[in-house]
């Protein structure tokens, strides 16, 4: 049974039909990418399983149970974590809160009023801030950060929920080569860790990534299967060919 | 090192805070040593107000949610120090009103937030809604003139505090004075660990970005009504305090006009620190206090003015104004 399956989503606004009829599913520990042309659905599918976004119709199952109904803090607690589109990290917090509200997420109200396990996730923090290249920004504001820096700040706040399912919406975006080269590193040891589903426009790092590609055309899946399958599939050929 | 070193240095406007709070509290522990009459008649009213702008800094400055409501829990409070020696003979109705005023003001904003903040209520709607309950509880509380005395209002005698054996009327303006005093300083001291705490980094994440917060797993309706829960309790005992010190109390302290005061009163001191907007709201109600008396007419047109000034000058308030000047961030304090 896969980990997350998606039967029949559908999401209209208005008349604009933004994913029609989608199936989609990913496997344990599977690297996963969805690619297609802007305006393809990508975004917002990735929103509908976060529960940013309301389907109009179908389901979303994860771990064998219906989650379409439930609201996003209750999704992330369920173990699907995702980093935004748009960079979305707390500004004013600095980058070592950051990741400490991100540990402390699932604790509850009277452990937050009473500050309880700030002392104990101390390492935690830190370790998470190594892994991303940040501990040495740990005092500053997030707002501070390089677009870069913020976006492996946003990855690794998904990451520290520990998820079992990482939703990367174009972590790569506005990123230098460098970073990106960087950024495909990273991702590389959280496989033992969870499954991944990302979105991304550079074709080369999500090849590099991913292990099924799913693709997108104007709401719809187009084709899907391995890397390989893909890059010879002769309907995603025209759509790249025609219209990115 | 238990924490990352440098952490320390986004500490300074938090024990800058502390340092001029301590000496603002030394200054005005020590005033009746040096002044009498009026001064000391007032500034606790002032102090009181002071409170009632820092449950709106609680709300507004640290979780992003403006509330015109904060003047109907002022006022219900105020109501239930009046109405307290009604209820009861066993129990010192000082107390009880306390209490009543504390758990009024909790739960009714605890129950308007809950349904509110659910429902996915926001911005400008809430607003609206919080400005809507002020002015149910004025209509209510001249609807039922029977108990609380209309348009005329209701007397409410001077607190007889006592407490073991020893017995402490607070009819004097002295004695009133340092019974007030403590209780704002422990309701700032208070307000400020609950922003230093993770509840309060919570309360900052929804103010930048809720959908980020709700995204990590937080139930931000949850987080965002116990906070206005708090700032709705602390507003209710900041007016059953006003009550016994002002011993009288009207439907127009539940208004739309005083509602809009402690707005202004938070946006000149500074929605981003409790200490600015408790000196905001004593240095504008002393400020109108002035001008009422030397220009009775036009008082209003020069708040007025101020008001727009500071917040073309500083949008975050005077306090924003200074924090900005020592660039650190507001109100977010390393705690071991």
């Amino acid at each position: 049974m896969a980990l997350l399956q998606v039967r029949s989503l559908t999401k209209r606004f208005g008349q604009l039909v933004a994913l029609d009829h989608v199936d989609f599913s990913v496997e344990t520990e599977q690297f996963h990418g969805l690619i297609g042309p802007n305006g393809s659905g990508k975004s917002t599918l990735m929103k509908c399983i976060a529960g940013a976004e309301r389907p109009t119709a179908g389901s979303i199952s994860f771990d064998g149970r219906d989650i379409t109904a439930l609201p996003a803090s209750e999704r992330a607690r369920a173990g699907l974590s995702i980093k935004f589109q748009i960079t979305s990290v707390l500004p004013s917090l600095t980058v070592y809160d950051n990741i400490l509200l991100s540990l402390q997420a699932h604790g509850t109200l009277a452990s937050l009023v009473f500050s309880r396990t700030r002392g104990e996730l101390h390492d935690e923090v830190m370790a998470a801030l190594a892994q991303f290249h940040l501990a040495d920004r740990a005092r500053e504001p997030a707002a501070i950060l390089s677009h870069g820096e913020q976006q492996w700040l946003e990855i690794a706040m998904a990451l520290a929920q520990r998820p079992r399912i990482l939703l990367l919406d174009e972590p790569t975006a506005g990123m230098s080569l460098e970073e990106r080269r960087i950024t495909g590193e990273l991702l590389m040891p959280i496989r033992k860790r969870c499954s991944l589903i990302i979105v991304e426009h550079d074709l080369d790092f999500i090849r590099d990534v991913c292990d099924v590609l799913t693709v997108l055309d104007q709401g719809r899946v187009l084709d899907s299967g391995t890397v390989d399958h893909i890059q010879n599939s002769r309907k995603v050929q025209e759509v790249y060919l025609t219209r990115v | 090192m238990k924490y990352p070193p440098a952490l320390s240095r986004l500490s300074f406007s938090w024990y800058s805070e502390n340092a001029v709070a301590t000496v603002i509290f030394a200054v005005l522990a020590l005033l009746p040593a040096f002044l009498s009459g009026y001064v000391i008649y007032i500034v606790p009213q002032y102090l009181l107000y002071g409170v009632l702008a820092m449950s709106l800094a609680l709300l507004w400055g640290v979780a992003g949610i403006l509330s015109f409501g904060q003047a109907a829990f002022f006022a219900l409070g105020a109501y239930a120090m009046g109405l307290a020696p009604h209820w009861t003979s066993s129990v010192d109705p000082f107390y009880l009103a306390l209490l009543v005023s504390l758990l009024i003001g909790a739960v009714l904003a605890g129950v308007v937030g809950y349904f509110l903040f659910s429902a996915g209520v926001r911005d400008v709607y809430f607003v609206l809604v919080t400005l809507a309950l002020s002015i149910m509880t004025e209509q209510i509380t001249v609807s039922q003139s029977d108990i609380t005395g209309g348009y005329n209002g209701m007397f409410i005698p001077r607190a007889q505090l006592s407490f073991g054996g020893v017995s402490l009327d607070l009819s004097a303006d002295v004695p009133m004075y340092y019974t007030i005093l403590p209780i704002v300083i422990g309701i700032y001291v208070l307000l400020r660990l609950v922003v230093a705490s993770r509840f309060g980094k919570v309360l900052v994440g929804i103010r930048e970005n809720e959908d980020r917060v709700l995204s990590l797993g937080f139930r931000t309706s949850l987080y965002k009504t116990a906070a206005f829960a708090l700032s709705g309790a602390v507003a209710g005992l900041a007016g059953a305090l006003y009550g016994t010190h002002a011993s009288f109390v009207s439907p127009s302290l539940a208004g739309v006009l005083f509602s809009t005061q402690v707005v202004v009163w938070v946006a000149i001191g500074g929605r981003e620190s409790l200490l600015g907007a408790l000196l905001g709201a004593v240095g504008v109600a002393a400020l109108s206090n002035y001008l009422t008396a030397i220009t009775p007419e036009y008082w209003q047109l020069v708040v007025g003015i101020v008001f727009v000034i500071v917040i073309m000058a500083f949008r975050g308030g005077v306090a924003g104004a200074l924090i900005r000047l020592g660039s650190r961030p507001p109100m977010e304090p390393e705690r071991g």
